[in-house]
């Protein structure tokens, strides 16, 4: 999933404080598992909002809606009649679902609620884990299924990087194990601990690079026209 | 290259080599810091990148004007600020200015530096690092293939901490380098003479590594005569910061 986390409150109010007719927008994919994007979160911003306004003295008129993704532009039909004589969409969705909004609606601000983080995963109490960078190379085989792309903060790609304590915990977030000591652990259990000792030659970046967009030929098969 | 100027060659024929730290400044002239180490002679002086993660004085330019003032500087080289071109070019600088000895390192993390809002580059690692500069010094040639007119010899020297984490990792980390090859290690031992003494026997030996010279880092407050490990086989002296 892609996690996001919702702004802080009064940011949120202060970005709205200009619109008076607003459309707050959940997104019914990743930001609901997060807790923060079906219609419960949309109705609790909503509510904020109106009391804002009415400390304010402001008139409002807000909508309440949940689109299944707002990252598809197939899910968006359902908003053609809720965007009419509509100020500005406040999108509780990823970055993408922001991007995807004010591209279908151009004449309507697009207000984002949430800061995006990382393609990852919720552990237990509210812990969320980067997972996956979308470096378009995936060779985690060899690394027990464990991305040291996503998961290691110096993408250290051929063994620990020295900065892990005596307990094994990571320089850069001491609350985490170094990945390597979870990538050993797996390949012991599984008998792949060779592949610890195999050296990994430099990442091909070439297709991990901003701004890219993939042309899948008709054919379906090959995605190598990548840019 | 001059025998003088050859890190190898002087453990080789030195009873012991020492390393010491030199830490640059934000400054943008360092002679009065120059200055302040004239005393330090016969030995070789690692010019820290950027510590702390922060900016200092670009430790290229130091170890040219300690080259120029005498001294054989080892050029400090880490994975976080620069991807494989701009490392490839400063080891090419490296090489221009006769500089023959690098020392590589992850690098501290911006996260715990002074600077934490600065992206951290981690292109390549410190193992591929090795890598490219042994086949720069010793095949003449970039990671892009290209050719290098004129290549000089580098001597590649990396940092291990082979008594942290996972002891597994840490000689797999050591064999890679073996394999790289890396031409010296400046090792993190806490002044734990036994374990270091256990480790040499069982894990270093083991590994053949034993004709790969060993930089001891002393702590605070150690003084070498204190401590017994220097004067193992295979330490070719002490890496002072
Ligand atoms: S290797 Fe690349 S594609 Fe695979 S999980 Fe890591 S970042 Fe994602
Ligand atoms: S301690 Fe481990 S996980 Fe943390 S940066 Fe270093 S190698 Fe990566």
């Amino acid at each position: 999933m892609i996690v996001a986390t919702l702004k802080p409150i009064d940011e949120i109010l202060e970005k709205a404080s200009s619109y008076r007719r607003i459309l707050v927008l959940g997104c019914g994919t990743c930001a609901t598992i997060s807790d923060w994007g079906g219609m419960k979160a949309v109705r609790q911003i909503s509510e904020m909002l109106r009391m804002a306004r009415s400390d304010r003295m402001q008139t409002h008129d807000l909508k309440e809606f949940v689109v299944q993704r707002q990252c598809e532009p197939a899910f968006l039909d359902p908003l053609l009649n809720e965007i009419r004589s509509i100020d500005a969409i406040l999108s509780l969705a990823c970055g993408v679902g922001v991007q995807i909004l004010s591209e279908r609606f151009p004449d309507i601000t697009v207000l984002p609620a949430a800061d995006t983080h990382f393609i990852g995963t919720i552990s237990n109490s509210n812990v969320y884990r980067e997972y996956c960078r979308g470096c378009g190379d995936c060779d985690i085989l060899q690394t027990g299924g464990v991305c040291l792309v996503a998961r290691c903060p110096k993408a250290s790609l051929n063994g620990p990087c020295g900065g892990e304590d005596e307990f094994g915990m990571c320089e850069v977030d001491p609350k985490e194990r170094c990945v390597w000591i979870q990538i050993a652990e797996r390949l012991t259990v599984s008998r792949r601990e060779g592949f610890l000792d195999k050296i990994v030659t430099p990442k091909d970046w070439s297709r991990s690079r901003s701004g890219r967009t993939m042309r899948i030929p008709d054919d379906g098969i090959t995605d190598e026209s990548e840019s | 290259m001059n025998p003088n100027h050859d890190l190898l060659t002087h453990i080789n024929r030195a009873e012991r080599t020492d390393i010491w730290e030199f830490r640059t400044t934000v400054t943008g002239d360092p002679r009065e810091r120059i200055e302040q180490i004239k005393h330090v002679t016969g030995t070789w002086l690692a010019v820290k990148d950027n510590p702390q993660a922060s900016p200092t004085l670009c430790a290229l330019a130091v170890s040219a004007l300690l080259k120029n003032s005498g001294y054989n500087p080892i050029l400090t080289v880490n994975c976080r600020d620069c991807n494989r071109i701009a490392l490839q070019s400063r080891l090419l600088g490296a090489m221009s200015l006769g500089i023959t000895a690098i020392l590589i390192e992850s690098g501290i993390h911006p996260a715990s530096g002074d600077d934490p809002h600065a992206k951290s580059v981690y292109d390549i690692d410190t193992v591929q690092l090795a890598g490219i500069a042994v086949g720069m010094s010793r095949r003449h040639q970039l990671l892009c293939g290209n050719t290098i007119d004129r290549a000089t010899t580098l001597r590649v020297g990396v940092r291990l901490s082979p008594f942290k984490g996972n002891m597994q990792l840490q000689e797999s980390m050591l064999r890679k380098y073996r394999d790289t090859p890396a031409d010296f290690f400046v090792l993190e031992t806490n002044d734990d003479m036994a374990r270091f003494k256990k480790w040499y026997d069982s894990v270093y030996c083991k590994l053949c590594l034993s004709q790969i010279p060993i930089f001891i880092c002393n702590s605070a407050g150690v003084k070498p005569e204190d401590n017994a490990i220097a004067s193992q086989k295979g330490v070719a002296g002490w890496y002072y910061r």
